[in-house]
């Protein structure tokens, strides 16, 4: 009843990939066919709905949407960032190099034990 | 197999059941269904004019939306721009249904939970970026940000729920090949009734199918944006944030896209997570029955979080997201390579 087919993954990605296609291009086709435009393009209809304001409010200093992305993402991890920035920008060098050093060693072990493992394991 | 059937059942799987006509008429019974519940919750009526009990009332909506309405533009905006993010978006729905059992054509494939992702998790959320982003305003822009906020925290838990049963089902049935959408839905209800299990291994996998499919709920629900996670919309507060612009039949097309969302994440729940129609096979009265129960069921849940709940601030949100679906999925996963 059911036809089942294995595949490898990178077919799978490409048959799925063309069948994502086929079908935009069938909701285009439906959308061309029986969208209708707004017939007369007042002047309401061509400027974009801030509110009622002008679009002129615009040119007044306006948050940028990474500056509202960044303002979440920092007020949600702020102990980590507070905790990152208190360790290193003490106004001590030392400090900073103790710390850059402390993730070096650790990448550098990582890979170390990693290279080991692949030459005696294998991959 | 002769390729002339082989295009059939793929033309059967992708435009009738369970592809487009069919995706389409489950999401708009699930906006029915997730309206009319919300609706007795708040004791109000809900749609209640159009069909029995208001059933065809989505279905009204639509098509008043898409052939009645008419779309306005504006001067920056790119409708063509926006429809093809909704067909992406549709399409890419649609087409994971192919991986899972209850579709006649099967696709199946090794690790084919990546193309999952690459099919529900990131098309859906890119296309809404590129719908949104077609109508540029400031309220869009705002939506837009923090959509992209949330999905930082979203995307990661949905990823890592769902890989708490395929993994248990990869170690425990070596013989299955591992990670596939179809294997996991076929052997999941084998986890839950505890065959060839010892005791103990038993109690620890119902604890971690417990603990994603509620880290899962969760990510759904942020994922497709019901209260309490209503925040990219915001009703409002960003008048309807990324949704601010959009009219007649791409308003259609944008309902019905984030309609096949819900149906979409919630089938996933039920097949990976609750073995579809299982204990029962998909062509009998009981498996259809079992599997309409468990959708039914895993919606109410969807449904009763988005009526009991107000909208979260976006902090609030990012952090409950992370304190109670994000490091639970993430240690079940963890523990699921352990046992």
């Amino acid at each position: 009843m059911a036809l089942t087919i294995i595949l490898n993954p990178i077919t799978l990605m490409l048959l799925t990939s063309s069948f994502i296609a086929i079908l935009i291009a069938l909701i285009t086709i439906i959308f061309k066919a029986v969208a209708k435009k707004e017939g007369s393009m007042s002047e309401d209809a061509i400027v974009m709905y801030i509110g009622g304001e002008h679009e002129s409010i615009l040119t007044l200093k306006f948050p940028s949407s990474d500056a509202l992305y960044w303002a979440v993402l920092k007020r949600v991890f702020r102990n980590v960032y507070n905790y990152l920035i208190n360790s290193l920008h003490t106004g001590n060098v030392l400090d900073w190099l103790r710390y850059m050093s402390m993730w070096y060693g650790f990448l550098m072990t990582l890979a170390i034990m990693v290279s080991i493992l692949v030459v005696l394991y294998g991959w | 197999m002769e390729i002339a059937t082989m295009i059939g059942y793929a033309l059967l799987s992708l435009f009738i059941f369970p592809g487009l006509a069919a995706l389409s008429a489950i999401s708009l019974f699930t906006e029915w269904f997730v309206r009319k519940s919300v609706a007795r919750m708040q004791n109000r009526m809900g749609p209640a004019y159009v069909g029995p009990i208001g059933l065809l009332q989505p279905f009204a909506d639509f098509f008043k939306l898409l052939l009645v309405k008419r779309y306005v533009e504006q001067r920056y905006s790119s409708p063509l721009l926006a429809v093809m993010g909704v067909a992406i978006g549709i399409g890419a729905l649609t087409v994971t249904l192919l991986l899972f059992p209850i579709s006649p054509l099967r696709l199946i494939a090794s690790y084919d939970v990546i193309i999952f992702i690459y099919l529900t998790i990131l098309w859906p959320f890119l296309s809404l970026i590129i719908i949104s982003l077609a109508w540029p305003n400031p309220f869009v822009i705002a939506g837009v940000s923090r959509a992209i906020a949330l999905a930082i925290v979203t995307e990661p838990t949905l990823v890592a729920s769902i890989l708490v049963p395929m993994n248990i089902i990869a170690r425990k049935y070596s013989q299955l090949p591992p990670y596939s959408v179809y294997y996991t839905s076929i052997a999941v209800s084998r986890l839950w009734t505890g065959i060839n299990i010892n005791m103990g291994s038993y109690i620890i996998t119902l604890i971690l199918l417990a603990i994603s499919i509620i880290a899962s709920i969760i990510a759904i629900q942020s994922k497709v944006m019901l209260k309490p996670f209503d925040i990219p919309e915001a009703e409002q507060e960003l008048i309807a944030g990324f949704a601010t612009e959009f009219s007649g039949p791409v308003y259609a097309f944008f309902r019905l896209f984030h309609d096949m969302e819900i149906t979409v994440l919630v089938l996933a729940i039920v097949y990976i997570f609750l073995g579809g129609p299982a204990p029962f096979n998909h062509l009998s009265v009981e498996g259809i029955l079992t599997l309409l129960a468990k959708y039914i069921v895993v919606l109410f849940i969807v449904s009763l979080i988005r009526g009991a709940f107000g909208r979260f601030r976006i902090d609030q949100a990012i952090n409950k997201i992370i304190k109670y679906a994000l490091i639970p999925s993430v240690i079940a996963l963890i523990i699921s390579f352990v046992i």
